[in-house]
């Protein structure tokens, strides 16, 4: 039997009084959105802390919207369920429609959000490597002003990002798609359907008539963080996506990749993974 | 009772407890809470094999709160097991006394006033432990020299079991074709919904009450009586709505006896619920096993002998090992007739979490190894799959020397149906790139004969009352875990009574208040068993209802009369009836008051030592293999199976469904990763059951037999149907790939592996 130890929940109804709160509990704090990875982690002591500060009610931060010059924007404490419901979601990131859409079930939807999904920072988030592709921005607050970190450089390893004390993930935002993009999100895990990722992977592609324009694959759970696979993008940038293009850049990636060996997958499994599910990216954004 | 049709047998009918189950209504032993209850926990080893040096609780008593703590030290060093026949085969005490066996044992156990409180308490005890060498598989416990995980056992041998008949050389001899493969089978959870619990009361006589979710009250109250030090009548076990078993709540556990102990030492009911990761981590599993079978063939097929040895994994403890080492010998030696058979199985001791019943009990293992082997030997010797099997097929009539006779078989019927149900021949005939059918067959038992448990009570039992209001109260012990039987039995009193199910009050789950005994549920004993005593008591009944309508029309001797549309008539002159109301009351005013009850019996006799029926079947799989990732799917099952009379359809299908969403788990993707004894995926996140959205399609489709031993025809579905299902998706999958699979599950890394080996570019 696992319990939740014993902790002291604050919900702040606004963002000082989360700056606040984290002034005066300083590193024994933890921020939460819905929960549905910090709370399992702290019942199984993989996690610990002696306050638990709920984003939930803080004014401002449930929403999402989309405009055509700005783009899409995330609110921290947005569910998956209410990101991937809005049309233009669907319509312009599709790649991230369909990586909520393979994230657990309704009711973790229903629940988790995505700045949440981001915070984790575990290399087989859903929603990162659709995020990555798209050139997502996280918004970061603080009480001292606002900063802007790209999601690249937001998280720094597994479970850890840049965030300082006292800074709080205010929103993500996500630029509008450049004209003609075409994307995809691909997940491997052996359960076929509500399962965790044993890899996920997110291409995007920008064509100039036949050639690719501009490149970003983003893979998941193979290396400490979601990261670029940059050789592969090298190889496919300006050029047709010919079948022996696309073989030697499913190679890279897999080559490029740094996965371990876990009691989910081998570290050769998860290469292979990797080179079939660029494959088979490639051959369908190029048809 | 309206609308009752003439008979209940065959009908469509769904389950009356499904609203409450689905609303949340139904009452598990979780929901039970009893004023003053305390809550209680495990504490348990977190090392394979040690000894135990020292234990403080100081400091967990003096925590706030905490009103018990109770050490291997505190509660009566007695041994048990299910295994009372032989008692040297009882080699479990409740808690630890001064050795740990496996990661998970169970050390000590805290009640406070809340459960915070109480597992905060475990962190306070101090447990030295002195670590010992360990053994975690049975290739190092038999090993020369290796460790004993118990003292009594140096070569960690605990058991053997021996079956031998023909002239086994000989038909190795005469054979124009012999094989020899191994297998090996992994443990799995039985995840049923579910998580044990268990709620204790004492009275103050000294007399327990405990609820508990298990599927044999009947062991629990005797066990747990004897390591308590009291009579079996002084405990009473009551079992609540229980959400699955799969064979693995049939034995006393540490945490039943803890609770109820505790409640005598405070006072004060205790509750003790087990969590999910303690299941997984900690609880009964599938036998791992290692299985190697020797068959000859004639040129056409004819199977001239079988050879086969099994080394079951079977963890510290023996619990219901010894069962399930005799089972597979037995379960090997089904299905096809072997004029000359040996079996060898061997049961080993490990410092690993103990093993235990899981549905089908030995058969997924040896069918896996025997439908594994029959294909390959079909691919062999240039054979149709199902043509190999039709030459060899068990027909009624048949007997396994000494051990069973089968009293009715239609597995001849499954192979042929379910070819035409499959399209077997055409589907065959076409290659499909990565996709194949794939076949199994299997053999159960209905209810099993030999008594380990040494009871001197029948092993099924019902009580019926008919009242002057023409309803019916029947009280029995067997027990409803959610595979339901509670609905088969009252259908069966309905059915013998003529009354509609609406007119039978079922009392069930309480040894105080029901006749003993009934064994419970395992071994797919409850629809024949407790069945057959339904209709014993029934037809204790109808005597005496006979006699008084008998009676009331002067009827001649050679008149036979029935129970029917709530009435009781003489069958050639239906006119002449009178309503049950009625006739309950004349019988008794002829009694002077005295009220219409019976109790039946039922106790398997003279039908040898495994069974007094078998069921039979044989399915198909449909998979599709990604030759890139090598992962399997399955597109389709094809299921043929014989379960002699169809009580109820709908229960059929619903154990249908799920034999196949538990045994697609043990083919494909559940099983428990270990890690020199610990179990490393104790969440269901990385325990990785399937979900309702990877279920295929399912086609089925039952032969009519009639079963001689069974209520109206009736033998065992539902267990037997998850053993073919691995070895059919593993054919499948050979058959679409190359790939055997000797070594389940069937994971993507090993197809992929295979075609590696293939195909190197």
């Amino acid at each position: 039997m696992i319990k939740l130890p014993s902790l002291e929940f604050h919900s702040p109804g606004t963002l000082e009084e989360v700056f606040a709160l984290l002034a005066t509990h300083g590193e024994s704090a933890r921020l939460m959105g819905g929960g549905t990875d910090l709370l399992p982690r702290l019942k199984r002591r993989n996690a610990e802390c002696q306050h638990l500060i709920g984003l939930r009610q803080v004014e401002g931060l449930g929403e999402v919207s989309f405009d055509e010059g700005t783009g899409l924007a995330i609110g921290a404490t947005a569910l998956l369920a209410q990101v991937a419901e809005l049309p233009a979601v669907g319509r312009h990131y599709p790649a991230l429609a369909a990586a909520i859409d393979r994230l657990a079930t309704p009711q973790v939807r229903n629940k988790a959000g995505v700045a949440g999904n981001l915070c984790n920072a575990s290399p087989c988030a859903d929603t990162a490597t659709p995020l990555l592709a798209y050139g997502a921005r996280v918004v970061i607050a603080s009480a001292a002003g606002r900063r802007e970190v790209g999601l690249a450089d937001f998280i720094v390893g597994p479970g850890a990002t840049v965030l300082e004390p006292g800074e709080v993930v205010e929103r993500v935002l996500v630029p509008p798609p450049p004209e003609g993009l075409r994307s995809i999100f691909f997940k491997f895990s052996p359960r076929s359907k509500v399962d965790i990722a044993a890899v996920n992977l997110t291409l995007a592609l920008t064509f100039d008539g036949e050639r690719v324009d501009e490149a970003k694959l983003c893979l998941g759970t193979v290396a400490p963080t979601p990261m670029r696979a940059e050789r592969a993008e090298g190889i496919l940038t300006g050029q047709a996506l010919d079948a022996q293009r696309i073989e030697e850049a499913a190679q890279a990636a897999s080559r490029e990749c740094q996965p371990i060996t876990d009691f989910r997958a081998s570290e050769e499994y998860k290469r292979r993974l990797v080179y079939v599910l660029t494959k088979r990216a490639l051959e369908t954004l190029s048809s | 009772m309206s609308n009752r049709p003439d008979t209940l047998i065959g009908e469509r009918l769904p389950r009356p407890d499904a609203r409450a189950k689905v609303t949340g209504a139904a009452q598990y032993t979780d929901d039970i809470h009893l004023p003053g209850m305390l809550h209680g926990a495990i504490l348990r080893s977190p090392l394979p094999h040690a000894r135990i040096k020292s234990i403080d609780v100081s400091r967990a008593k003096a925590l706030s709160g905490v009103k018990c703590v109770i050490t291997g030290g505190d509660v009566p060093a007695v041994r048990y097991g299910n295994w009372r026949l032989v008692p040297q085969l009882q080699d479990e005490t409740v808690l630890a006394t001064d050795v740990v066996r496996f990661v998970g044992d169970e050390v000590a156990a805290v009640a406070a006033v809340d459960l915070d409180t109480a597992l905060e308490a475990l962190d306070l005890i101090e447990v030295v432990y002195e670590e010992l060498p360990a053994v975690f598989d049975v290739e190092s416990a038999l090993a020369q020299g290796a460790q004993a995980v118990h003292p009594e056992h140096p070569d960690n041998r605990s058991l053997e079991r021996k079956i031998d008949y023909g002239d086994l050389e000989a038909a190795f001899a005469e054979a124009d074709y012999v094989r020899e493969d191994t297998f090996t089978t992994h443990p799995v959870n039985h995840a049923y919904m579910e998580p044990c619990s268990s709620v204790a009361r004492a009275d103050s006589d000294g007399r327990i009450t405990l609820w508990t979710s298990t599927q044999t009250p009947y062991y629990i109250q005797c066990l747990l009586a004897r390591t308590m030090g009291l009579r079996e009548n002084d405990v009473r076990v009551i079992k609540p709505c229980v959400g699955g078993g799969f064979g693995g709540k049939m034995e006393l556990r540490p945490w039943e006896f803890a609770a109820a102990w505790m409640a005598r030492e405070t006072g004060r009911p205790v509750k003790i619920t087990i969590g999910r990761d303690e299941e997984l981590a900690a609880g009964r599993r599938r036998h791992p096993v290692t299985l190697t079978s020797k068959i000859g063939f004639k040129r056409d097929g004819t199977i001239t002998g079988k050879h086969l040895t099994a080394h079951l994994d079977g963890g510290a403890y023996n619990g219901m090992g010894p069962t399930a080492t005799f089972l597979i010998g037995n379960f090997g030696a089904m299905l096809y007739r072997f004029p000359s058979y040996r079996y060898d199985g061997l049961y080993v001791y490990t410092n690993t979490p103990p093993a235990g019943a899981m549905r089908g009990f030995g058969a997924p293992q040896a069918l896996f190894a025997g439908e594994m082997q029959m294909n390959m030997a079909a691919a062999e010797l240039g054979l149709d799959p199902i043509e190999l099997r039709l030459r060899n097929v068990m027909q009624t009539g048949d007997q396994i020397p000494g051990v069973a006779t089968i009293s009715s078989c239609g597995f001849r019927e499954c192979l042929e149906e379910v070819r035409a149900l499959s399209d077997w021949d055409k589907r065959r005939a076409e290659t499909q790139e990565g996709r194949a059918l794939g076949l199994a067959c299997y053999s159960f038992i209905s209810g099993g004969v030999f008594n380990w448990f040494d009871t001197k009570y029948p092993f099924s039992s019902a009580q019926v009352k008919v009242f002057d209001d023409g309803t019916a109260q029947l009280t029995t012990l067997a027990a409803d875990i959610g595979q339901g039987s509670d609905l088969i039995l009252v259908q069966i009193l309905a059915e013998e009574l003529g009354l509609g199910l609406e007119d039978v009050r079922l009392v069930t789950g309480d040894t105080a208040a029901c006749p003993q005994s009934d064994l419970g549920t395992w071994g797919s004993r409850v629809t024949l068993m407790a069945g057959n005593a339904v209709r014993d008591a029934a037809r204790q009944i109808k005597e005496r209802l006979f006699e008084i309508v008998s009676l009331e029309f002067d009827l001649n001797v050679i008149h036979e009369l029935e129970c029917g549309d709530g009435h009781v008539y003489a069958k050639s002159k239906p006119k002449r009836r009178i309503p049950l109301a009625e006739v309950v009351a004349k019988v008794q005013r002829a009694q002077r008051g005295r009220p219409l009850e019976a109790t039946g019996y039922y106790t398997p006799r003279d039908c040898g030592l495994v069974s007094p029926a078998f069921s039979f079947g044989a399915q198909v799989a449909d998979v599709e293999v990604d030759r890139e990732t090598g992962l399997s799917e399955v597109r389709g099952m094809y299921t043929v199976h014989d379960c002699g009379t169809e009580l109820n359809p709908m229960a059929v299908e619903g154990q249908l469904e799920g034999s196949i969403q538990m045994s697609l788990g043990y083919a494909l993707s559940e099983r428990l990763i270990m890690h020199e004894g610990r179990t490393l995926n104790t969440t269901l996140l990385d325990y990785k059951v399937p979900v309702a959205q990877d279920m295929p399609p399912s086609i089925s489709k039952t032969v009519e037999t009639f079963e001689p031993a069974g209520p109206f025809g009736a033998k065992e579905a539902g267990e037997g149907l998850a053993c073919p299902t691995a070895p059919a998706i593993a054919h499948a999958v050979a058959e679409a790939t190359g790939y055997w699979c000797r070594d389940l599950p069937i994971t993507p890394d090993k197809v992929l592996a295979h075609l590696d080996r293939e195909d190197p570019d």
